[in-house]
Formats: structure tokens, sequence, C-alpha cells
């Protein structure tokens, strides 16, 4: 059972149950009210009439002392009161020791039968044919034998009642089907948010996780939608994340396998042909280069490789380096290979100290300065600076090829190479800027590439929290 | 045998192809380039074109799209083996495709292949090894000018020896490039109808037996 049709049989159920023992309760009271109003003013009434009948009584007594006796004056002086009163609709009978003497209504020796004590006032509420009447009784002062008996019509408030039940049986079907209107649209109001945040939910679920609810209100369920789009939101930001990394990873090691292939393919190749051809010593020697070329193309490989792998893990130390330091360490590690292309190396350095790890930054540099070299002719110079603007900054500059801007864009993924042929002449594998661009975002700093075709390229580290 | 025009930028896997074809008499040209390869076919007129998709400059696929081979037949040297190059290299016109790394013997077997059916009366007529004359299209063969009977099995083995000559075949793949690969048979079938072609066709000097490989043609 849905959660509005559960409210709503509830809320229903109570409703018409309180409504109806109200009802039940109004009717009840406001008829015992009347019937007791009723009987107030038939009491008052009768003793009004019957202080009326006593002084004429009195004064009838004045000239004739036995008239209590008398049967004809007696009716003679009732049937003058009720005259007038029938008008009012009430009815008068007189009994003499419990004998009629004058009577407006028919027999009714059973009354008497009701009576507990004659001797006392009497009030008796009976249903004559389908009428109600309230009969007051009551002794004669002074004339014990005559009892004297009032009836009024009192049918108007049985009528009254059976007119109110009425009422509040049309009255309660009224409510009762408006209170199930009000009640439906009302729940389906409130409950609306639940079905959309249920069906947004399954349809994350499926997958869109670029869909969000829309509840603009301020109650529980409008804070729930909140806080169900705040999750979404973590959610989808989570998976592009997630594809993305996974899009990465595979991007690179179908690059590594078509970059292993060609070694691959040599070493096979090669050594097939030194077993099975029948080949002449020159072109086995030819073989043998190939061979180990490639051989040496997959250690070249496999060192980049691991020495990524190394930069995933944070740099725990940072020490202060002495800049002049590094610059000869770089120029120890270089000149022999600079040598031998005819490329001299400059460095200037304004800056004295430098946080960093002194290892890593090595590597940034030589693979920069082996980049630049690789741009430049016979001849040319390939310039490293030291020094400070705002923060501190390691810059290299060659007067090379220089790069196109979507070369530029690219430098940075494994495995591109501009010149693949020139890159390869000198052992490259295509991991050098990756490395760079690793240990720069490992020490906070910025990689910035300026490049003309033609007049050369400056590659910048901006470190922005280091000095 | 043919005039073969080899294109790969990769040095390597270059010379790697023209060892192996030269194994077997082709005569072979080497571009590393797109624009080495449009001279070199004006040049050279290649009747085969060894074509890698990833070239520098124009890559494989847009050469043949212009049409730069003319009626030259193309095999593509495809280091990727996604069949959704395979079937564009195929589209485009290419005669068959080689993925790397390969196999000697199968690249020699594809290029006679693509070479037989474009130029279908190019088989070179007699080979001549030693005192013995051999006709493979009309599958004769002459020792001092008589008619040597050979049996099937012992033709098609002389074929196969003569095709990858230079090149040492393992009994086991004579046994599945003659016999078929469904042949259930000892590797001793080979040396049995090795040691008769020998005697046949007095080519002791030429059938080479190596050491732990298999026989080897030399030519």
């Amino acid at each position: 059972m849905k959660l509005w049709k559960k409210i709503f049989l509830g809320t229903l159920i109570i409703f018409v149950a309180a409504f109806d023992v109200g009802a039940f309760l109004l009717t009840s009271f406001a008829y015992d009210y009347n019937r007791e109003r009723e009987t107030e003013i038939a009491v008052r009434e009768q003793s009004v009439i019957l202080s009326s009948f006593t002084s004429s009584l009195l004064r009838a007594e004045h000239f004739d002392p036995e008239i209590s006796m008398n049967k004809a004056r007696l009716s003679e002086i009732m049937s003058s009161l009720s005259n007038y009163y029938r008008k009012q609709g009430v009815q008068l009978a007189l009994l003499v020791n419990f004998e009629h003497i004058y009577s407006d209504f028919a027999d009714l020796d059973d009354l008497w039968l009701e009576c507990e004590d004659l001797q006392s006032k009497n009030v008796i509420d009976k249903r004559v044919d389908d009428k109600r009447l309230l009969f007051v009784s009551s002794p004669v002062p002074d004339y014990p034998q005559l009892t004297f008996v009032y009836c009024r019509d009192i049918s108007a408030i049985d009528e009254f009642r059976s007119e109110i039940s009425r009422f509040f049986v049309i009255l309660n079907v009224i409510v009762i089907v408006s209170a199930c209107v009000l009640l439906f649209l009302l729940l389906k109001h409130i409950t609306r948010p639940i079905t959309v945040l249920n069906d947004m939910a399954a349809e994350i679920a499926d997958g869109s996780y670029d869909k969000r609810v829309e509840i603009k209100s301020s109650d529980e369920l409008g804070q729930l939608a909140k806080s169900f789009n705040h999750m979404a939101e973590s959610v989808e930001k989570n998976m592009i994340s997630l594809k993305k990394s996974a899009e990465d990873k595979q991007q690179f090691i179908d690059d590594l396998a078509h970059e292993m292939k060609t070694p691959m393919t040599s070493v096979i190749g090669y050594s097939e042909y030194l077993k099975n051809a029948n080949g002449s010593k020159e072109n086995q020697i030819i073989a043998l280069e190939h061979l180990s070329d490639s051989m040496l193309r997959l250690k070249n490989l496999s060192e980049e490789l691991m020495k990524l792998t190394l930069l995933r893990e944070e740099i725990t130390e940072l020490k202060l380096i002495e800049v002049d330091k590094l610059l000869n360490a770089l120029e120890v590690t270089m000149k022999p290979s600079l040598d031998t292309r005819n490329i001299k190396l400059l460095t200037e350095a304004t800056l004295e100290y430098f946080v960093g790890d002194e290892a890593l930054l090595l590597s940034l540099l030589t693979n920069l300065v082996e980049n630049a070299a690789r741009a430049s002719k016979s001849g040319d110079c390939v310039t490293v600076r030291v020094y400070e603007s705002e923060s501190a900054i390691i810059e290299v500059e060659d007067k090379g090829i220089g790069m196109e801007q979507e070369e530029i864009e690219k430098i940075t993924a494994p495995f591109y190479r501009i010149d693949k042929s020139r890159s390869r002449e000198f052992g490259g594998v295509g991991l050098g800027m990756s490395i760079v661009s690793r240990i720069a975002t490992l020490h906070n700093a910025r990689l910035e590439i300026e490049s003309e075709k033609g007049t050369g390229t400056v590659v910048r580290i901006i470190f922005t929290t280091l000095k | 045998m043919a005039k073969i025009l080899i294109v790969d930028d990769e040095k390597a896997i270059n010379d790697l192809l023209l060892l192996n074809l030269s194994l077997v008499g082709h005569t072979c040209c080497q571009a590393f380039d797109g624009n080495g390869a449009v001279d070199a076919i004006n040049r050279f007129k290649p009747e085969l074109i060894l074509l890698d998709v990833m070239i520098p400059y124009q890559d494989g696929f847009s050469l043949v799209e212009n049409g730069a081979q003319g009626d030259i037949p193309v095999i593509f040297l495809t280091a990727r083996d996604s069949v959704a190059d395979k079937v564009k290299g195929l589209r485009l016109g290419a005669d068959d495709y080689i993925t790397k790394p390969f196999d000697a013997v199968e690249l020699i077997a594809r290029v006679d292949a693509v070479l037989r059916r474009a130029y279908k009366s190019s088989e070179q007529s007699d080979f001549i090894i030693g005192d013995a004359v051999i006709n493979i299209s009309q599958r004769k063969a002459r020792l001092d000018n008589n008619e040597v009977e050979l049996t099937n099995r012992e033709f098609e083995l002389l074929e196969v020896l003569i095709k990858n000559r230079n090149i040492a075949l393992s009994r086991q793949k004579l046994l599945d490039l003659v016999w078929g690969y469904d042949y259930v048979g000892d590797t001793r079938t080979v040396d049995v109808h090795i040691t008769k072609l020998r005697k046949k066709l007095r080519l002791e000097k030429y059938i080479k037996t190596v050491y732990k490989l298999g026989y080897r043609m030399e030519v």
C-alpha cells in the first residue's frame, strides 16, 4: 500500500468517526435540552392554569359551598378554561376521585397506572397514536379529591430530532465527499516530491548521472531533495573523474603497447633472421645492430616507465638546494652528450637557494636540456636560468626549430613525440615531458611553454609556493 | 624476381623487410616517409609496394586514396591489429595486409600470392639449381635434359624449398606447408622425402641440413 493511501484512509476513518460521534452527541444533547425545556414549560403552565382554575373554584364556592361535589359546575369551569387554552395547543382534564369529570382527550385510564403517587405532581411522557404528549397532573390544592391534568403536544421535539438527524446524514455525505477530494489533492501534493525523488533515484541508478530533481519547497522533503541533488552531484563528479582516469590509463596502456610493438617486432624478426636465414656476414651484422638497438630501446622504455611510476608518490622531504650545485651537476651530466653534438650549455643564476628535491629537479633539468638540444642544430646554445620574479622560476631556452601551438598542447602526453626518428636517434622514448610535468606538479610548480616555429622555445617552471 | 618498394618510417622494420625479401631474390628499394614513397614510385617503378599506415607527411591511407600507386599492387603493413584499419585498407584497394610482428615465411608467401595474382604470367619459368632445371608452373623437373619422375608430395616439397630459399624451414613447418595442418604423421616423413629429392635431382649440395633447425635450400 502506498504512503498516500495509508494516510488517506487513516485520516478519513478518524475524521468520519470524530464527525459522526460529534453529530450524535450534539443531536442527543439538543434533544434532551428541548425535552427538559418543554417539561419545564408544561409544569409552569400547568401551575398557572391550575391556579386560575383554583381561583375560579374559590369564587364559585363563595356562592355554592358544595361546588367541589357538583360535577356539572366543575365541568362548566373546566370547559371555559379549556376553550381558552385549546388555542394554545393545551388540553385539560379534571378527575374527581379518579373519575372523569371533564376531559379533552380520549379515555386515559391507563395513564394512572404509571403515576406513582397521585397526591403529588406527576409528569408523564406518553405516545398516543402518532403524537407525543406530555401529561402533567397534580391534585388541586385544598381539594385533594380533585386531580387536575394538563396535556401538551411535544411531537415537535421528535420532529426536530429526526430533522436534525436527516440534516446530519446529508451533511455527513457532503463533508466526507469533500474531505475525500481535498485530502486526496493535499496528499498528492505533499507526496509528489517523494514520487519525483523515487523516479529520479531509479534513473540515476540506471546511469543518467547528470539528472537532478527540481523541488523548491522548504520543508523536510525540500531539504531531502537538496541533499539528494548534492549526493547526485558528488556521484557524478566521482564517476567523471574515475572515467577520466580510466580513459587516461587505457590510453597510456594502448600507447605503451604501440610503443613496444616496433622494438618487439624487430627483436623477433631479426632473431628469426639470424637463426634461419642464409644471409651474408654483412647482413648478419646489420641484423645484430638492429637487434641490440631494439633491446636498448626496450631498456630505456622500462627505465623511464619506472621513473614515472616512482614519481607517483609524493615527495616527503623538501630540502634547501644550492642553485650553483644543482647547475654544476647538470653540466657534469649533460656535457659529454652536448659536446658530441657541438651544443653549448650556458647557465645563469641570480637566486642562491631553492627549496625542492635535488634529484628530481636534476632529472627535470636534464630532460628539458636534452629536449632543447634535440631541437637545436650544431653550434647553437642552450641557456638555463634560475631567477626570481614574484616567485622562483627555472627557465630553459633554446634557439632551435620551435613548435606549433597544437604541438605544445600535446607535448606532456605520454609517448608524444614531435619528430619520432630524431627522438629515437638519441634513445628517447617519449616520456621526458611527462616526467617533467609530473616533477613540476610534485613541487607545486606550473609549466609554461613559449615557442615559435623557427625561432626557438622557452620552457619555464614557475614555483608557486616555494622560494 | 620482383622489384618491391618498402615504405616504413621505422628503419629497423624497413631493414628487416628488406633483408627477408632479398633472401628469396627480390630487388628492394626503401622509403621512410610519404614523400619519399612518391619519389621512389616514380624513380624505381616497383612491381609491388609494402606500405606502412603510420608514416610522416602523408600517411599510407591518404597515399593510396590519392592514387600515388597507380596500377601497382599494395600490401599494407599495420602495427595495429585493429579490424577497422584492415577493412579500411582493403576497401581502399589494397591487395593484402600484414600485421606486425610478422613471420618471414608468411611475408614471403603473401608477397608471392599478390604478385602471382597481379602478374599472372610472371612466374619465373625455370629455376636452375645445380644440374637440375625445375619448372614450377608446368610441374616438371629435368636433370641433364632428362625428365625426372617426382611424386606430388616431392614436387610440393621442392616448390616450398625453392620459394623460401635461403631460409631454414623446420621439419614441422615443412609438414604444415606441404602436407597440411591436419596431417598426422611423423616428422621423419620429411627426412625420407628430402633424401629422395636430393638423390633424384642431385641436390645434396643445395638442400642443406641445418643443425637443430631443419632444411634450407641454399642458392
